[in-house]
């Protein structure tokens, strides 16, 4: 599904190197945990594979689904299937939620020289996954993200994800500023989306969301690099141990 | 072509066309004397009311009048023209009583046909004064037919449609719409008036639009204007409006810049507890050049006024917002709020914006801003991401800036043209070098 080998980037304009050389390989149906400290390249490594543009890929190759997409628009990633659930999802004026998904599948069904689904349809397929999410449907009313709350927010970034099902999705730090009851609808959310083809990247600060959506491999990025590989408890060791022990582990 | 040509053929325009009611032909004599005593506003910066407008262009045209052809309105328009019985056409400069039909809940009679209205005619020029500047004093000089509606008895869903058209054209024309509209006590009515420009994009055609509203006591009007200039066009609106007491006029705009194009609201609220808003959205590009001068005096207490602007400039094009309230000493209670936005699409767009708060009451709630922004990065690549391509996720962001304003326009036959107007607009407009 993914595979990344010896990936370094930086921020455009820039010299400092971000990440330095980053290998990781996802298969289908795998979910993969990415911790780390503040600083680490975590968000920065969900940007670059989703193709942020103030980022340069300096070195190493990402490539998807056996494409190399080191420079495909973040549009056409999307199209490839590549999903990034959004740490801040931007507040964007004047576009319901609505229209930007119906403009987002009818722009992946061109892409694809697929049939595009009628206003109709579409608005059925949207309505049952605003009520399967237990979205308040006022919500979808206003400009997309305009006056969420943070729990709103990520739960219409897991919206867009089950309208577009894609089959890679990467959640930046989706459980920051969220409560705990938002964690777990957001959770629940994201679990009922998991099956056999589809892949999560899971990048978060803290083992708490883990405990919702179980990885099967924990990656601990330090410095642009991963560092350490493990499952599960891997997470519970840096939950109880921080990242402090890790981190000299290494530097041994 | 020299000045001489543009004054020797507004001279035999006016001459030409006489009207036939001898008090409004006074208006218009005067309006030709003030206007050859003044002249096009100089370009020497020396006055802030045209401090940013260029007219030398402007004064290197021949104009004529327009030559009457056949036309016909297409889609929404049409289904705008279905949806309401009272719809009234100006053609050319003609009010056009054969297209036009109305219910009797108004009255609608231009100079020549003058009967009920009769007591209107010298209220003409009372509200929008040829002393007060040179092109309302060029708009009387050159008006042919002007309209006057009175509304008396309205149902607010039987929308008032006033079409300002001008036909097809070969050679640069003038027109010069006037209008003087009585919303008369307790009535409530809708509004919209739509300029149709059928001629083509390269004439450097002059409108001279002026409307004088008089809104009665405890009447309420919803105005909603579109207005299409063709791109090398002069467009100069002045709207004149006198509120009495427990008034409420509520003003929507939408318009594509010409080359040099001017929107002049002013308002005067006389009688306490009226109440005035005006909105607007407009789009310059390449080095158009689009002023807006929105202003309202507050003379009695117990008022309000909202101004509220946004602008999409692209190219080299510039805007300049100028917001001004005036709240006498005795307008106690006073709210007043201004706002102008702009969304910047090129790094040699400019906007001016002069928001201007001028109070001598001590008891007010006033405020006023401003915003230039330019394209969001986060916002378009969040777009991207959703597989939206750049092209179509700028387009979408620049619409969503003015979905707020198109959504006051509430008619869908509106909205839903109007939404069309802006996209087509977009993919044209000229927003390299913004990222």
């Amino acid at each position: 599904m993914l595979k990344i080998n010896n990936l370094k980037a930086k921020v455009i304009d820039n010299d400092e190197m971000i990440l330095n050389g980053i290998d990781l390989s996802v298969n289908e149906g795998e979910i993969h945990a990415i911790m780390g400290p503040n600083g680490s390249g975590k968000s920065t490594l969900a940007n670059v594979l989703a193709g942020r543009p103030d980022y340069e890929i300096t070195d190493g190759e990402i490539h998807f689904k056996s494409l190399l997409i080191n420079d495909l628009p973040p549009d056409e990633r999307s199209h490839l299937g590549m999903f990034l659930a959004f740490q801040y999802p931007s507040e964007i004026p004047g576009v319901r939620s609505f229209q930007m998904l119906k403009s987002s599948l009818d722009a992946k069904k061109e892409y694809y020289k697929e049939k595009k689904l009628s206003v109709r349809e579409f608005s059925k397929l949207y309505d049952q996954k605003v009520k399967d999410l237990g979205i308040d449907i006022d919500l979808t009313k206003r400009s997309l993200n305009f006056g969420f709350s943070g729990g709103e927010k990520k739960k219409n970034e897991i919206l867009q994800l089950s309208v577009l099902e894609p089959s890679l999705a990467i959640l930046d730090e989706t459980d920051s500023g969220l409560d705990v009851d938002a964690l777990r609808e957001v959770s629940d959310g994201v679990n009922a989306l998991k099956s056999s083809n589809r892949s999560f990247i899971i990048v978060t600060h803290y083992q708490r969301i883990l405990n919702y959506i179980e990885p099967d491999f924990v990656h601990v990025l330090v410095d642009g690099s991963i560092v350490k590989s493990g499952n599960k408890d891997l997470a519970l060791d840096i939950e109880n141990n921080g990242y402090e022990k890790i981190i000299s582990e290494v530097k041994k | 072509m020299s000045t001489k040509d543009f004054f020797e053929s507004i001279d035999n325009i006016v001459q030409e066309n006489l009207i036939s009611n001898k008090d409004i032909n006074e208006v218009k004599k005067d309006g030709w004397e003030r206007f050859k005593d003044l002249g096009l506003p100089p370009n020497d910066h020396t006055r802030e009311l045209w401090k940013y407008s260029n007219f030398s262009n402007l004064q290197n045209i021949k104009y004529s009048n327009a030559e009457y052809s056949n036309f016909d309105l297409e889609g929404n328009l049409n289904n705008l023209v279905d949806n309401t019985p009272n719809n009234i056409f100006i053609v050319n400069g003609f009010f056009d009583s054969n297209k036009s039909n109305f219910t009797e809940d108004i009255i609608v009679e231009s100079s020549s046909t003058l009967d009920k209205l009769d007591y209107l005619k010298s209220s003409l020029g009372t509200i929008a004064k040829n002393e007060e500047n040179e092109l309302i004093a060029l708009n009387s000089s050159i008006m042919l037919d002007p309209v006057f509606i009175s509304i008396k008895n309205q149902k607010k869903e039987n929308s008032i449609n006033i079409f300002i058209i001008t036909t097809h054209q070969k050679k640069e024309f003038s027109s010069s719409p006037r209008l003087f509209i009585e919303a008369s006590k307790n009535t409530c009515s809708n509004i919209n008036e739509i300029y149709v420009d059928l001629s083509s994009d390269e004439l450097q055609n002059l409108t001279i639009p002026v409307l004088e509203y008089l809104i009665d006591i405890s009447s309420e009007v919803n105005h909603r204007r579109v207005q299409l200039s063709s791109e090398n066009s002069y467009f100069f609106n002045f709207d004149r409006i006198l509120q009495k007491e427990n008034s409420k006029l509520s003003s929507v705009s939408f318009s594509t810049s010409g080359q040099l194009s001017r929107y002049d609201i002013h308002s005067d609220l006389i009688g306490i507890n009226s109440e005035c808003s005006f909105h607007g959205l407009y789009i310059t590009d390449k080095d158009q050049h689009q002023e807006n001068e929105i202003s309202t005096t507050h003379t009695v207490g117990k008022c309000s006024s909202d101004q509220m602007f946004k602008g999409i400039l692209a190219g080299k094009s510039r805007a300049v917002f100028s917001g001004k309230v005036l709240v006498k000493k005795d307008a106690q209670k006073t709210k007043a709020f201004q706002k102008d936005l702009n969304f910047l699409l090129s790094k040699d767009a400019e906007v001016d914006t002069k928001p201007s708060l001028e109070i001598y009451a001590d008891d007010v709630e006033c405020s006023h801003g401003a915003t230039a922004g330019n394209m969001d990065k986060n916002m378009l690549f969040y777009l991207q991401s959703r597989g939206i391509d750049k092209d179509e996720a700028t387009s979408m962001l620049i619409r969503g800036f003015a979905q707020e304003i198109i959504d006051e326009f509430e008619d869908e036959n509106i909205t839903n043209a109007l939404e069309e107007i802006l996209k087509e607009k977009i993919n044209i407009l000229d927003i390299q070098g913004i990222m």
